[in-house]
């Protein structure tokens, strides 16, 4: 199974990734901050199923929850830093 | 143990009390069933604000009093002088707000009317099609947990002392007896706020249903508490229901939404029609809203007395027995003030409110 | 405008699975609903670098021929709306489905013990860390420790292995005595132990350490290195991921906020009845929503509740005694994963607690209360987007009193945040049919 690749953007920076990945996936390979909690301390993805608010940032301008999004293509991706 | 005052129910208005109380030097005793702030104190928006109408010289002295609380550390309270712009839908509502504007400038409040496109500079994210404003830069907001909170802790510095967990199962002309059986003698403040009928049912009291919406943090939309000109408008019909804009900025950069007014439910439940109405109505005049994700809906009683002004005063026939309750929406506001005039009516004193129009006898069924 | 359906079932995991397959047989119309982009819930998550398992592919052949049975995947559960209309958001728009019965089985979620570090990058649920590498989160050559307690640390391990990365350790705080006893008895649940037997098989080389738990994570802008205990001897590990959880906590938010009936245990499960009924008439629930117990007792509750809501009361009968065996098994697994104390004395004073709010454990006061509110409402803990789903587990396990029966009251609604112009139900949200996934 080789699912056909997508191209996002995050933070302006091309990523390439099989289709099926999430938007999680295609963050952590430019950073691991996905956001600052209040105190300004980063944070990246943690419970991995949604329901934790940790990997939340912007994609297309509104947040998302980049574990429970999957990549489409030329989508554009925030972090909330 | 005898104290001199004893104080039923620690919310805003009760923690406000027995700091009053404690530092005119009556020994206070706080008696709170579930915890301090749990009623309508916490269900709240934290609004400091100056309501004309009948609320007008008790908002207006309490907000000179919290200036003087809030001087040392306004942080404590989460203060935030954000101001208040009532907003316009069209020019019958300017012209109320105009005024309301005469009114506060008489008894020395400071506001400013501002037409549409003053308008939309102080807020550029309201509606395009409003008619104008009345800015009161004075305003504020605190988080009413903490006001609580701080309230209270400075009255035990001081060396009032407070039962939680405790309820009070019979009221006597000269103290009140407890579940545990023990009696409590001294003076008697009832500041239960939406339960003060249980035990003062001569003073009726109608439970006002309010429910409020919270967002996420997010990058601020908003400057100002931002209320409809219509707010305080349409609230006698029984059993209705009325919403109005209210939509606050807190500190934490989430949006407090408000606010609705039904008549006779005390049923806690979460309404989703209203609360639907109530987020419709906040789009009307703030469409940015319509992405920004809601976290929590809450809903909570307003004491409302039939005139609309709180009961602050000896009951009568009931010995030793002082009412403070009935503050529907704007306890958070004006407990201080209700606090000071309680206090002064007690020591038998005489301050800067007239206490005539708060005297429960006026009520009495 | 609302799609009416017979039967609603919330959760496309084992159990929903199971209960649409059930339902689908009498023919009446079934709406099943997940947030996750694809069917499967946690333990089947899709990972599209491998084959779907047996048991799913088999599931989902089932149900492609019915045509009574409709997918809302990618839609999470928000609000109920009088009815009870469940009231639906997808990434771009809302939706409402009423159903004459009501299905729950909504799974559960990891219990964290929180620890210094724990909210440093890098540091993830243990079955958190095997849902994002599924979906692409790299792993490979890199070092990873999987901390905590239970079963779930070998299923995330042989996932991350596969995908390439190194494991330094499986840490499970659990003594060897109590895991053997534990697989001792295994063979009593022939299922459990094949899905033993090939986790072990897969995970020969990895290092499992029992007795032992992470007391620390390290890291400047993200994790490099844990600090690994047995109460006596320290070693550090240098990693790059640490997954961590401390078994699993049912997801009852949803039943909650209906008012059905809780059990009274430190992490409450939903009541159920012999037919999956809960104290709410027509609603039904099934799954680790009613006690943790894993995908085989899920799957027998699932086709169990499934019957049963729609009448079929014979055959949900006739499920009833194997899934008594699989109850069995959840009681099994509970007594031989007990958490220890030290665990739950990890977390220091500046140690965060409410991951939303960062509040540290030193700044919640000891405010005895019967109900969690008076914490939260002070201190801001469990009102974050997470709403309470972490730290106020993580409190039922740290804080010195007894289990307190209000301590997970009556949540606030929305479920989980939702857009104002959803719960605001503005007519003009329409509903689509290309925002339906079929599968």
């Amino acid at each position: 199974m080789s699912p056909s690749s997508v191209t996002v953007y995050v933070n302006g920076i091309a990523v390439t990734l099989p289709g099926g990945f999430t938007v999680a996936a295609a963050v952590a390979r430019i950073t691991g901050h996905f956001r600052y909690a209040p105190g300004g301390t980063p944070r990246g993805p943690f419970c991995g199923m949604g329901y934790c608010g940790e990997c939340r940032l912007r994609v297309e301008g509104e947040f998302r929850l980049a574990c429970q999004t999957p990549l489409s293509p030329g989508l554009r991706v925030e972090t909330d830093g | 143990m005898d104290s001199d005052l004893i104080v039923v129910g620690c919310g805003i208005v009760g923690a406000s009390i027995a700091l009053t109380a404690q530092k005119a030097g009556l020994r206070t005793r706080l008696i709170e069933s579930r915890f301090p702030g749990a009623g309508v104190s916490a269900a709240g928006m934290g609004h400091l604000v100056a309501l004309d109408g009948s609320e007008l010289a008790l908002s207006a002295r309490a907000l000179v009093l919290w200036r003087k609380i809030l001087e040392r550390d306004p942080e404590r309270f989460e203060y935030r002088r954000t101001g208040t712009l009532w907003v316009a839908e069209n020019d019958s509502d300017l012209a109320d707000l105009a005024e309301r504007h005469d009114r506060l400038r008489v008894v020395g409040v400071p506001c400013e009317l501002r037409d549409a496109a003053g308008l939309a500079q102080e807020e550029p994210a309201l509606a395009r099609d409003l008619a104008g404003g009345l800015l009161l830069a004075g305003d504020g907001i605190v988080y009413p947990p903490k006001a609580v909170h701080e309230f209270l802790t400075h009255a035990v510095e001081l060396g009032a002392r407070i039962e939680t967990g405790r309820r009070v199962t019979a009221l006597l002309s000269d103290g009140v007896i407890l579940e545990d059986e023990r009696r409590l003698a001294g003076a008697v403040v009832i500041a239960t706020g939406s339960a003060g009928s249980e035990l003062l049912p001569e003073l009726p009291l109608i439970p006002r249903k309010g429910h409020l919406v919270i967002t996420e943090t997010a990058p601020p939309l908003i400057r100002h508490q931002i209320v409809e000109a219509g707010y305080t408008q349409g609230l006698d019909a029984p059993g209705g229901l009325s919403i109005a804009m209210n939509v606050q900025p807190r500190p934490t950069g989430q949006l407090l939404i408000g606010s609705s007014r039904e008549n006779g439910i005390s049923d806690p439940l979460v309404s989703p029609d209203v609360t639907a109405a109530m987020m419709r109505r906040a789009l009307r005049f703030l469409p940015g809203l319509n992405r920004l994700a809601i976290t929590r809906i809450w809903t909570g009683l307003r004491p409302a007395t039939p005139d609309g002004l709180p009961y602050i005063g000896r009951v009568p026939g009931r010995g030793a027995v002082w009412a403070a309750f009935g503050h529907e929406g704007l306890g958070i506001t004006t407990a201080p003030a209700t606090a000071e005039l309680l206090v002064e009516q007690i020591l038998g004193g005489r301050g800067l409110l007239d206490p005539a129009p708060y005297d429960p006898a006026r009520c009495l069924q | 405008m609302v799609d009416d359906f017979d039967l609603v079932i919330v959760g496309a995991g084992p159990a929903g699975l199971e209960a649409a397959r059930s339902a689908s047989e009498s023919g009446r119309r079934v709406a099943v609903i997940d947030d996750n982009p694809r069917p499967g819930g946690q333990i089947w998550r899709h990972d599209p670098t491998e084959r779907p398992p047996r048991p799913l592919r088999q599931l989902l052949a089932d149900l492609e021929s019915c045509e009574a049975i409709r997918f809302f995947t990618g839609h999470r559960l928000v609000a109920f709306e009088s009815g009870p209309t469940l009231v639906l958001e997808s990434a771009t728009r809302a939706r409402r489905v009423r159903g004459q019965q009501l299905l729950l089985a909504t799974g559960a979620r990891e219990l964290f013990l929180p620890f210094p570090g724990w909210t440093l990058p890098g540091v993830y649920g243990a079955g958190g860390l095997q849902a994002l590498v599924k979906g692409g989160l790299p792993v490979a050559g890199r070092r990873v420790v999987l901390a905590g307690s239970g079963p779930l640390l070998l299923a995330s391990a042989a996932t991350l292995l596969r995908h390439g990365a190194h494991i330094e350790a499986i840490i499970e705080q659990a003594p060897t005595g109590d895991i053997a006893r534990f697989l001792a008895l295994l063979p009593r649940w022939p299922f459990q132990t094949a899905t033993a037997l090939a986790l072990l098989r897969r995970l020969l080389r990895v290092p499992y350490w029992r007795g032992f738990w992470v007391a620390e994570a390290r890291g400047r802008e993200g994790l490099t290195e844990v600090v690994v205990t047995d109460g006596q001897m320290e070693r550090t590990l240098g990693c790059e991921a640490l997954g961590t959880g401390y078994g699993l906590v049912p997801n009852i938010e949803a039943a909650n906020l209906l008012g059905c009936k809780l059990t009274a245990s430190r992490h409450p499960a939903v009541w159920v009845g012999r037919r999956g009924e809960t104290s709410r008439p027509g609603i039904y629930a099934a799954g680790e929503i009613t006690g943790i117990g894993g995908a085989g007792r899920a799957r027998l509750q699932g086709a169990l509740a499934g019957a049963a809501a729609l009448g079929n009361l014979r055959q949900a009968d006739r499920l009833f005694d194997r899934s008594r065996h699989a109850e069995a098994y959840a009681r099994h697994l509970a007594r031989h994963f007990q958490l220890g104390e030290p665990v739950r004395r990890l977390a220091r004073p500046e140690t965060v607690i409410c991951r939303c709010e960062n509040a540290a454990l030193g700044q919640i006061p000891e405010i005895p209360s019967a109900d969690s509110r008076a914490l939260r409402l002070l201190t801001r803990i469990g009102m974050g987007p997470c709403q309470g789903r972490i730290c106020l587990h993580a409190l039922a396990e740290i804080r010195p009193e007894p289990f307190l029966p209000d301590w997970f009251a009556r949540p606030r609604p929305p479920l989980f945040p939702a857009r104002l112009e959803t719960l605001a139900g503005s007519d003009d949200v329409t509903s689509p049919r290309s925002d339906v996934r079929s599968l």
